[in-house]
């Protein structure tokens, strides 16, 4: 009686038998590993992406180099000042995308607070201007500062709100939390969850 | 210890909400602070800065729980009261409602008791209800132990 050895679909006879069903676990594993390579080519941050989404969608409406635009309010009494090495606006969804923007706000009793990043991008419908990497936003009468990587902020209620890790230094304190909303008007700070401080009374 | 008041403090908690107006953070949920040798943990703890330095320290719980250690050698004190108030420059904790203190099984219970780190010193104050008196408990063996160095300074004179 001959032992008929039955070679396996497209393998070469000698090593693992190649079923259909592997090559296709094999084939999915190939994809997905494309797929995986060109997000991690492609810097995969969402604001990367939502700003090279917005280019490759419409052309640029305007754009401006050094631009600083100032704003008033009813009394006349200046009320923000908006600055940023450039700006390009996209007509189609009224969104500016900023390159180092900075941002002073004025609140008429002499308080004022500064707002910097790397990027922005400015929603003129929802006067939301969202700051990514190396965002500082400073109260310039404390001299206080918190530092983060993403922020929200809110230039009509003037509040401010990021869900990345921040930190708040005062003189010889810091806080460190999870995330943050302020209100700038009323010079609050809500940090959560996972807060952390340190207070040097001996001022060093 | 004695340098504790000069060391950093150190507080985490849940949340925390900071004032610049009113110079207060307001720390809440799971609320652990540390200076030195003194741990105190509480339901919410506020700090009062005034140019940001920590002077007052307001600890709430059911009980607020405090723990300080007043030398090397000795054991630490321990404290427990619904409102614990810390104040660091004068190196001072004013403990309110159902306040008790111990050290070396010594217990002092009272509505109010204050304590001086420096000085090591109690001071108890009942409350305004008959059933808020003062009591202070020493164990037995201290007792002993300061009768024995009593006499023993008397042989010796």
């Amino acid at each position: 009686m001959v032992a008929e050895r039955t070679r396996p679909v497209g393998g070469t006879g000698s090593g693992l038998p190649v079923t259909p069903a592997l090559r296709l676990q094999i084939l999915l594993g190939l994809a997905l590993a494309l797929v995986a390579g060109y997000y991690w080519i492609a810097g995969g941050d969402g604001a990367t992406d939502s700003a090279a989404l917005i280019r490759e969608n419409q052309p640029v409406s305007t754009y401006l180099v050094n631009s600083r635009s100032w704003s008033y309010a009813v009394d006349g009494s200046l009320a923000e000042v908006m600055e940023a090495d450039r700006v390009e606006h996209f007509g189609m969804e009224d969104v500016s995308l900023l390159m180092r923007p900075r941002f002073y706000s004025h609140d008429g009793n002499d308080r004022t607070w500064t707002a910097s990043a790397d990027r922005g991008r400015l929603v003129h419908a929802t006067n939301i201007l969202a700051l990514q990497d190396d965002v500082l936003l400073i109260n310039d009468q404390t001299g206080g500062t918190l530092e983060t990587q993403s922020m929200q902020l809110n230039l009509e209620q003037k509040t401010a709100t990021s869900t990345t890790p921040v930190t708040v230094r005062q003189d010889t304190s810091i806080l460190r939390a999870g995330g943050m909303f302020a209100d700038l008007n009323r010079q609050t700070i809500q940090l959560r969850p996972n807060v952390e401080s340190v207070y040097d009374p001996t001022g060093s | 210890l004695p340098d504790d008041s000069q060391q950093p403090i150190r507080i985490s908690a849940n949340q925390a909400l900071r004032d610049d107006r009113e110079g207060i953070t307001v720390y809440t949920g799971n609320v652990r602070m540390q200076q030195g040798s003194l741990q105190i943990e509480a339901d919410k703890i506020t700090l009062h800065h005034r140019q940001d330095q920590p002077d007052r320290i307001v600890a709430r719980g059911t009980p607020a729980r405090m723990q300080q250690q007043p030398e090397i050698d000795q054991e630490p004190v321990r404290a427990a009261a619904r409102t614990i108030e810390y104040f660091r420059a004068e190196e001072r904790v004013y403990l309110t409602r159902e306040a008790r203190i111990e050290q070396n099984g010594a217990i002092v219970t009272g509505d109010t008791i204050e304590y001086l780190f420096a000085e090591q010193r109690i001071k108890a104050q009942s409350g305004s209800n008959d059933d808020e008196r003062v009591e202070v408990v020493i164990p037995g063996q201290t007792l002993e132990q300061n009768d024995e160095a009593a006499s023993g300074t008397t042989q010796g004179e």
